[in-house]
């Protein structure tokens, strides 16, 4: 989970072009909207696209599921390492 | 006017006609008729227990909306909507707050008696209030009369009459609580007996996952950027059957426009409008002319160059002078052109943000001095990346000392999260730059061009292709793209840019770090080779591979398959430094 953790952190920095920000700056349990990083609506939006292209799944539709996926850096992990398309 | 065009409807309006469909559906789901007026009784009951004179109305589920409002305005009570739900918009307003996250408006809580009838709406009060970004830089509320929102949703089926199948769906990927979501996607199907979608569009995906039926998209330019992206997962599923399209906020791309028409098989309209002025005219493509809504008349006013507009759909004290738009027009001959924003504002995502505002709210820090913000245009590059607002920034002592202890990463951050609940979201400035003057020409003027010089990239978009980690090492395939804004770029040399080999390793060792988490600091580099100049505008790939057991970094940076440089970055042993 740990070098699932900071590959995750590498996408969301390269994902949104955040300037600045090193992984070491992204607490794993701190949350991605609102207080934690910031991101707003577009940056979901980003991140929804960027996950399928480079994970292979798609985001339910249901708000209150992806508010859960994007709740923390740790949270999201969990989701990939269990929606990942294999090859 | 407006009566001798558009002749009133029943009295009742907005309560819908009677037909054979359902009101709504959420989920796949039909809400019927007799389900909707249980609903508006019961929300009615809740509403009439307040004895209130107004309400602030935030709901996400537009079918829950619509109940919430009818019953509203069934009870002569305005409604305002304050589009977000910022802890400084609810203490501003003062109103009770309905809709999610009320509380005390949970169903089970609905069973007060209420007496007046359901039907009688006063077409004549303003019955809706909205915040609109005004040119000074305050939102200022805007109040909206029955008969305006009737008037436009009447115009809107006239121009589109002969496009909409019997029981057409309108879904939206666009928020219902703004002046174009409300009147097109949900007050139009509501008043023509259409049905409307209870949930939002997020995702492409969601669009094609749809039941099978006729539709009419109501969406903005970034999802449609998104569905034209992913068309490739419609080609096989092609149950969903679009009537039209109309897109508003900002203008629809052409090249967008044509690859959705392309696979969708149907027409996809730009919509011009303001929140004051309702919509004004709408568009098949960036290069057709505007064709006015029914009843809407434009001119261009002699003094400012901006456009003035004449509509059924203004507030009654603006019918006789007309709104002056901010946007600057020229008239071309039945029709009439936009020139650009006649005052500071800019748009994010179809959201029109106020740079004077941000300006301002930036300069009630006690870190900040002054600032100075502009708008990042993400289209640079090739992944056409969002854009962005860019602060530049001149700090207090008080502000100096707190980047000192925070270093200038987690200072960002700082002062972004004491915006938050300031500003909307999308218009917190991402990147900071901090000078001790303002950059400017010799008359101690700053240019748009002088500020966005400071926001050079320093690092090239990347989209990481491939990672992988065994028990001695890790690996990683970076696809980059050399912008040719880069700082790196400028000056060296004058007539030949070529990205220099000191950034490369810099690059890489950037890169390694961010992918493999070490934090040893780069020490010497061996076997350097540059074999091929790297130039603005390549987009080369760059391969890192760590190991583990040695403790070094190998990387090379390759331009469609031709080696271009490569080296090893051995890390220092002591992590003190």
């Amino acid at each position: 989970m740990f070098e699932l953790i900071q590959e995750v952190k590498a996408f969301i920095i390269e994902t949104l072009d955040l300037e600045d920000v090193t992984p070491a700056d992204i607490d794993d349990d701190a949350p991605l909207f609102g207080e934690g990083l910031g991101l707003d609506s577009i940056d979901a939006l980003e991140l929804g696209v960027g996950l399928q292209k480079r994970y292979g799944f798609k985001l339910a539709a249901e708000a209150e599921e992806t508010r859960q996926i994007f709740a923390s850096v740790r949270a999201l992990a969990e989701y990939i390492a269990a929606h990942r398309a294999r090859s | 006017m407006s009566d001798i065009l558009f002749p009133p409807l029943q009295a009742h309006w907005p309560l819908p006609t009677e037909n054979a469909f359902p009101i709504a559906y959420r989920g796949g789901v039909a809400i019927s008729r007799e389900q909707f007026r249980a609903d508006l009784l019961q929300a009615r009951q809740a509403l009439f227990a307040l004895q209130q004179p107004a309400i602030a109305l935030f709901e996400p589920d537009a079918y829950v909306f619509v109940v919430w409002l009818l019953a509203a305005w069934s009870l002569h009570m305005k409604v305002v909507l304050p589009g977000e739900d910022l802890a400084s918009t609810r203490d501003f307003l003062g109103l009770p707050w309905v809709g999610k996250g009320s509380g005390v408006f949970a169903r089970s809580d609905w069973n007060v008696a209420v007496n007046n009838p359901v039907h009688v709406f006063d077409h004549a009060a303003p019955g809706l209030a909205m915040f609109t970004s005004g040119s000074s830089g305050e939102p200022s509320l805007i109040e909206k009369t029955l008969t305006q929102l009737r008037n436009e949703v009447e115009a809107q089926e006239q121009a589109f009459r002969d496009r909409l199948p019997a029981g057409v769906r309108f879904i939206r990927s666009v928020p219902h609580h703004h002046m174009f979501g409300l009147p097109f996607s949900v007050l139009w199907p509501l008043t023509f007996g259409h049905v409307f979608v209870a949930e939002k569009l997020v995702y492409p995906e969601d669009f094609s996952r749809l039941p099978a039926a006729d539709y009419v998209l109501i969406s903005a330019p970034t999802f449609l950027k998104h569905l034209a992206a992913s068309k490739e997962n419609f080609a096989a599923s092609q149950k969903v059957k679009l009537a039209f399209s109309i897109s508003a906020g900002s203008p629809l791309p052409a090249d967008i426009q044509r690859v959705c028409e392309d696979f969708l098989h149907a027409p996809f309209y730009d919509s011009y409008g303001s929140t004051e002025t309702g919509a004004v005219a709408y568009r098949q493509g960036e290069d057709a002319a505007w064709i006015l809504f029914p009843g809407v008349r434009v001119s261009v006013d002699a003094e400012t160059s901006r456009l003035r507009i004449h509509s059924p759909f203004l507030a009654p004290e603006m019918r006789e002078t007309g709104f002056l738009s901010g946007d600057l027009a020229r008239m071309e001959a039945a029709s009439f052109k936009l020139m650009g924003r006649a005052d500071r504002m800019v748009k994010i995502g179809e959201k029109r943000l106020s740079l004077t505002r941000v300006e301002d709210a930036l300069k009630t820090l006690p870190e900040v001095e002054r600032g100075a913000v502009i708008l990042l245009s993400g289209k640079s590059g090739a992944h056409s990346r969002r854009d962005v607002l860019g602060a530049v920034v001149i700090l207090s002592p008080a502000g100096v000392a707190q980047k000192e202890t925070l270093g200038k990463a987690r200072f960002d951050r700082y002062l972004r999260r004491s915006l938050v609940g300031a500003l909307d979201p999308l218009a917190l400035p991402r990147r900071w730059r901090y000078v001790s003057a303002m950059p400017g020409n010799a008359m101690g003027k700053t240019t748009r061009r002088d500020l966005e010089r400071l926001f050079a990239p320093q690092l090239p978009e990347a989209v990481c292709q491939m990672q992988e980690e065994s028990d001695t090492e890790c690996r990683a395939r970076l696809q980059l793209y050399l912008a040719p804004e880069i700082i790196w770029f400028e000056g060296h040399f004058p007539h030949l840019p070529v990205l220099p080999g000191v950034v490369q390793v810099d690059w890489a060792a950037h890169f390694g770090q961010l992918h493999f988490g070490f934090t040893a600091p780069a020490g010497n580099v061996t076997g350097l080779k540059f074999q091929q100049l790297l130039r603005p505008g390549d987009a080369p790939c760059l391969e890192l591979r760590f190991d583990k057991t040695r403790q070094t970094l190998e990387f090379s940076y390759h331009l469609k398959g031709t080696p271009c440089s490569k080296g090893v970055l051995h890390l220092r042993a002591d992590q003190s430094a």
